[in-house]
């Protein structure tokens, strides 16, 4: 049979297609082909179920034990063994490396699959591509993980202890031949003592890209978790920003929900090191028909998310979403509007837009996610990238300003005693052109401050403005000089709480909401301990107020 | 000396007594169970009166029981679900038990029995966890036993799992009738177990042109979970000539995927006199309990609904009316 492309294969059944991956091991280029069926993106994984899109990447990555493991299938290898939850594809996983050299670096991921399925090590027949019923041939994650541990010879030794703890507890959830094959894999290796560490190669880190910026999706318009509507480069420009994709219906705990609870650490972490005010959070929805505002805010709120100006959740309309498809190569597939398959991906954009950074597949690292934004953090601010650097960077610029300011001399007494009204300035009584330029500085303040706050979401200081400004327009008008100083407070409220950083906001916030949450436990609690106080002092069984 | 403990245990030796006591009565009511010169329902008591099965002579002999073809089956399945604490934690006691399962040959209710002590085992079991894959082979081999009580169970606790092959054997049992197993309305259920099973084309197809009235009501009630189906939720929330309970579980549906435009059509039914009162009384109840509707925001229609009541209203309307004010006083 002839060697077919993907696209052709669109809607065949799977039998079909399991020729097609047969075909192209003998093929030349058949090896890439196969390697393009497990990107989730692939067109003949549209409108599958998400277990005969998993079927057609087990059975792909089954085959590399025959062909070789190509090095650009290695990041699906591991990515299925940390976070796989389909039987059938981790324990392909577990077997296509052994289509490759033996590497220190897939021991802690077998492992990692190994403990996730020693509850649920159910049986699979790798050579056929369907799910039937009965098994003639078959063998089980576990059977798949520790042979290839076996296989990997000494270069699994400096996971011994790993081992030794995994047959330990959970020895008694497997069957007896495969603890026997683990306790021959610990012998072996306590026996083949290492004095070097075993050479790890890497494969996987970080992806630095420098793709442009995503100026083609001007017209996405994101709604977050409370409904507002932002345009999506509004969003992403002017700090660097972090975006992970998830959705609140997958069944997966080791992708969506693990990654934005990663991302509610990510968070903290920022916050912790004074950053979070300078870059934006998102997560935006694979499932935006579903993902309505109030899923994704409870999603959200569930896993740690301190929602805020600057960190929030996103759905967008279906055109939106294609766009971001198209622009970021998300790796998901549909059914329809219904997501059947999807790896782990975030990206780090710097100010401008532009994809700096991707991490795709593998569970986020904090720290190494953390490291990438504060690298543009500090490109972007030119600021020193340590926080005592930063302070003391502050505490120059404020001695510099404080030795300006200081007076030297006694003019400079006088003229701040002039400013402060201490020597006679009297109130300014308004006439000729002072009304409209004040009313004109009054407006262009209101503007400032409506655009700072759309861009915040945060409207509270625009209403103090316009309070404020309400304020002095009436003493001006009914000349009521006691409107005055609550006017001017008003509008320097305003002003200040529009500079004070987002994170320090979103902390302010957050407490406050904590406190006021708490004032009806406390008063409870009071009431109860005043309550228990007066019983005890009242005879056992006696009512308060009893005659 | 009195020491701590009897201070702390002032009724030791009564505890003490009855402990043995009841110790005395178990083995004795085990006795009398294995005793095949007592009668069916005296053994069957017996067994009941013993409690748990702790000791391995007692388990021994209850298993050899339950294993014996030559047995009465009424006490063989006793004797096995008397026994789930102790397979639950022995291997071999799990593939003995499979193998009962398995037997077509044994009787139904003896393989009920069977089912479910594996089925609890699965739940609760660490040392089942080796014999997982088997106990999935088992269920999947049910599927077309021909103890329908059998088949029904298995296939229920294969979706549960989100089981690829009950998965495809449903989905092609919608797709082709003479290849299902069970009624289409049940086959629906079970696949709702797994959003991810793809089923959603098939449903949709099955509410435009379903085989029954109740095949109707599954997929609509399903197609809940898929934003896709709105359009076709409301046409059938909206078309008078459907059947009421059919419109209600599409309003039903419509609320999980767009509550505004649920919340909407259902006012307008609910305000038309010309409507089934049931199916108004279903949609007003179903209304009182939306997030998305707020009374403060809508006066007009609070206030129709008022003059609707005073102007004569079903008992059970009134009820829901009722209901639906105090609901609505709350959330303020």
């Amino acid at each position: 049979m002839d060697f077919v492309s993907s696209r052709s294969l669109y809607g065949h059944p799977l039998m079909r297609v399991r020729q097609a991956i047969d075909d192209a091991t003998n093929a030349p280029d058949g090896i890439q082909f196969i390697v393009g069926l497990l990107n989730e993106r692939n067109e003949v994984h549209r409108d599958r179920s998400a277990d005969h899109v998993n079927r057609i990447r087990g059975y792909a990555l089954a085959t590399f034990v025959r062909t070789g493991l190509p090095s650009e299938a290695v990041i699906h290898v591991l990515s299925e063994l940390q976070n796989g939850h389909h039987g059938y594809t981790v324990a392909a996983a577990a077997r296509a490396i052994r289509g490759s050299e033996p590497n220190a670096l897939y021991t802690p991921y077998l492992l990692a699959a190994a403990k996730r399925f020693t509850h649920a090590d159910e049986q699979y027949d790798l050579a056929r591509i369907d799910a039937h019923w009965p098994l003639i041939e078959h063998t089980t994650v576990l059977a798949e993980i520790f042979t290839t541990i076996e296989w990997m010879g000494a270069s699994a030794w400096d996971s011994l202890s790993v081992i030794e703890s995994l047959l330990s507890s959970e020895g008694d959830r497997m069957r007896e031949p495969l603890r026997h094959q683990l306790r021959e894999i610990v012998q072996r290796l306590t026996v083949d003592v290492q004095s070097e560490p075993i050479p790890r190669e890497d494969c996987c880190g970080v992806m630095v890209n420098d793709d442009g910026a995503l100026n083609t999706l001007d017209d996405i318009r994101l709604q977050d978790q409370d409904g507002g509507w932002t345009p999506f480069n509004e969003y992403v420009t002017e700090y660097p920003s972090l975006i992970v994709f998830f959705y609140t219906r997958c069944d997966n705990p080791n992708k969506c929900s693990l990654t934005v609870t990663r991302l509610a650490q990510i968070q903290r972490r920022l916050i912790e090191e004074g950053l979070a005010s300078r870059c934006n959070l998102a997560a935006i929805t694979y499932d935006p028909s579903y993902d309505l505002p109030h899923r994704l805010k409870s999603y959200g709120t569930n896993r740690g998310i301190d929602f805020s100006s600057n960190a929030r959740f996103f759905r967008t309309d279906s055109s939106g979403l294609q766009s971001l498809y198209r622009e970021l190569e998300l790796g998901v597939s549909y059914s329809g509007s219904a997501v059947m398959s999807h790896r782990i991906e975030a990206f780090v954009l710097d100010d401008r837009g532009s994809v700096k950074a991707s991490f795709n597949r593998l569970q986020l690292d904090v720290e190494e996610v953390v490291s990438v934004l504060r690298s543009q953090i500090v490109e972007r601010d030119h600021l020193p990238a340590t926080r005592s650097g930063r302070a003391a960077r502050t505490g120059v610029v404020m001695a510099g300003i404080g030795l300006a300011l200081f007076p030297k001399c006694p003019f400079c007494f006088a003229a701040y005693l002039s400013a402060f009204g201490l020597i006679g300035a009297s109130s300014i009584k308004p006439t000729g052109l002072f009304v409209p330029v004040l009313v004109g500085f009054m407006g262009l303040n209101l503007m400032l401050i409506w655009r700072s706050a759309r861009r915040r979401n945060y409207p509270t200081p625009f209403y103090v403005g316009v309070a404020g400004t309400i304020c002095l327009t009436l003493s001006l008008m009914f000349n009521e000089t006691l409107l005055r100083l609550p006017a001017v407070s008003l509008l320097l409220c305003a002003s200040a709480m529009q500079v004070v950083p987002s994170n320090l906001l979103s902390i302010l916030r957050s407490r406050t909401r904590r406190l006021v949450r708490k004032i009806p436990i406390l008063w409870t609690e009071l009431r109860a301990r005043s309550d228990g106080s007066m019983r005890s002092a009242s005879p056992r069984g006696s009512r308060l107020g009893a005659p | 000396m009195p020491s701590d403990n009897d201070a702390q245990y002032p009724d030791k030796d009564r505890l003490r007594n009855e402990l043995r006591s009841r110790a005395l009565s178990h083995d004795v009511s085990l006795d009398a169970f294995l005793n095949p010169a007592n009668s069916l329902s005296v053994r069957l008591n017996a067994l009941r009166a013993a409690g748990n099965v702790e000791s391995l002579a007692a388990a021994t002999a209850l298993f050899a029981l339950a294993q014996d073809r030559n047995e009465i089956p009424d006490l063989r399945a006793a004797a096995l679900q008397r026994l789930v604490n102790v397979v639950a934690s022995n291997e071999g006691a799990i593939e003995a038990v499979l193998r009962i399962l398995a037997d077509p040959n044994e009787p139904g209710f003896l393989r009920d029995a069977a089912l479910t002590v594996l089925q609890t085992c699965d739940i609760a079991s660490r040392t089942f966890s080796a014999r997982r894959g088997e106990y999935t082979q088992a269920l999947r081999a049910l599927m077309s036993d021909r103890d329908d009580n059998l088949r029904r169970r298995a296939m229920s606790y294969l979706a549960l799992k989100g089981d690829e092959v009950i998965q495809a054997a449903l989905i092609a049992g919608l797709e082709t009738p003479r290849v299902a197993l069970v009624e289409p309305e049940l086959a629906i259920q079970l696949l709702s177990y797994d959003l991810h099973a793809n089923s959603f084309p098939i449903l949709r197809r099955i509410a435009e042109s379903p085989p029954n009235l109740r095949s109707k009501k599954e997929a609509l009630r399903n197609l809940a979970a898929d934003p896709e189906s709105a359009a076709l939720l409301e046409r059938v929330m909206l078309d008078p000539a459907e059947d009421p309970e059919v419109r209600h579980v599409s309003a039903v549906s419509l609320q999980a995927l767009d509550p505004k435009s649920a919340n909407a059509i259902a006012k307008n039914v609910i305000l038309d006199s010309r409507e089934d009162v049931g199916l108004r009384t279903a949609l007003l109840n179903t209304l009182a309990h939306s997030s998305a509707f707020k009374a403060d925001e809508d006066r007009d229609f609070v206030a129709q609904l008022a003059t609707m009541q005073s102007e004569g209203a079903s008992e059970d309307m009134r009820k829901v009316y009722r209901r639906f004010i105090g609901t609505n006083d709350n959330r303020r």
